[in-house]
């Protein structure tokens, strides 16, 4: 099943030895990023997802049931679609670029239910979904479907971080920002991008 | 990838196509979402089958719209041929309309009692077996 519930403090305690790396994990990962960084031009994000991709096949089974390094392997996967939809790619074509937008939502949903909880990703698929809608009207195709991508990314928001907030378009608000202080880890943030303007509409 | 993507809101119905396929396929094969908006992570994900609720919501004092065929046509445009999916609904018009789109495999819920559900899972399971091949 896909219906995912927020994680709750006991969840959360519960969760974070699961998602943290162990030792190998750690390992495995510094070693992961050094491959990747000595194959991969550092702008080439394409070839950065099939990287991604590949190395999500060879990690399959290598820690056991352990699931961290899947969960974060996805969720680079989903961040990098949405880094080359958001700045790399922005001679495609809207209805391409939207796509790119739902491969990110799609990796993002997977690395949450990797753990069957929605967490801080969430934030980043509520963003993603946003974009495919965004570029998906952009591309004349204004129906069901988008509304549907801005109905998750709103609920995404609400799942996560409750239903006492309003979403405003410009900079993160700073309350938003320390609600989103509650996270698994370090390695999200709620706003990955926001040092780098978004693309006027 | 899983082979089947079902998009239901209804947990009972959710459990009748899960029924229907039992012995056919791999839990890990199937992927249930409980609305359109969730199917939307799925669009960029090619699947065997698509099994979809015609309407959507079921929550008590919204007026349910057929955004099952808003879906299926999305699906549709990513080359997906109407053969490969499913319309379940209760309401007859949307099955018409289904059918009319050229989505062969319309499946009319009737009341979820066993009798009904028997029969529609036999039907659904006749359905989904050569899609699966």
């Amino acid at each position: 099943m896909t219906q995912l519930k927020k994680v709750n403090m006991d969840d959360l305690q519960r969760l974070k030895p699961i998602v943290k790396f162990n030792s190998a994990e750690s390992e495995y990962w510094k070693d992961m990023e050094r491959r990747r960084d000595a194959q991969v031009n550092k702008e080439d994000y394409r070839v950065r997802i099939a990287f991604y991709k590949d190395e999500l096949e060879v990690v399959h089974g290598r820690f056991g049931d352990r699931i961290a390094v899947e969960r974060r392997l996805k969720y680079a996967i989903g961040h990098s679609y949405e880094w080359l939809g958001t700045h790399v790619e922005k001679e495609l074509a809207p209805i391409e670029r939207a796509k790119l937008f739902e491969e990110a939502v799609f990796w993002y949903q997977l690395s949450d239910e990797t753990i069957g909880f929605l967490t801080d990703f969430a934030l980043r698929q509520s963003e993603a979904c946003m974009g495919a809608a965004h570029y998906r009207r952009l591309g004349g195709l204004e129906n069901e479907v988008t509304k549907g991508f801005i109905q998750r990314g709103t609920s995404l928001l609400v799942r996560v971080l409750g239903p006492n907030f309003t979403v405003v378009t410009g900079d993160m608000p700073k309350s938003l920002e320390e609600k989103a202080d509650v996270k698994l880890e370090e390695v999200v943030t709620l706003y990955l991008f926001k040092n780098k303007s978004r693309e006027s509409t | 990838m899983p082979k089947v993507l079902i998009v239901e809101d209804d947990s009972s119905w959710q459990r009748i196509h899960l029924t229907a396929l039992e012995g056919i396929l791999e839990k890990s094969d199937i992927v249930v979402v409980s609305s359109y908006e969730d199917a939307t992570s799925r669009l960029v994900v090619e699947y065997a089958a698509y099994i979809l609720d015609g309407e959507f919501p079921r929550q008590q004092g919204q007026t349910p719209q057929r955004l099952g065929i808003g879906l299926a046509e999305e699906i549709h445009s990513r080359s997906v041929p109407y053969d490969r999916i499913i319309i379940a609904s209760g309401n007859s018009s949307l099955l018409k309309e289904a059918r009319a789109l050229g989505i062969e495999k319309i499946y009319s819920k009737g009341s979820p009692m066993i009798e009904a559900g028997e029969r529609d899972i036999q039907q659904l399971a006749k359905d989904l077996k050569p899609l699966l091949r």
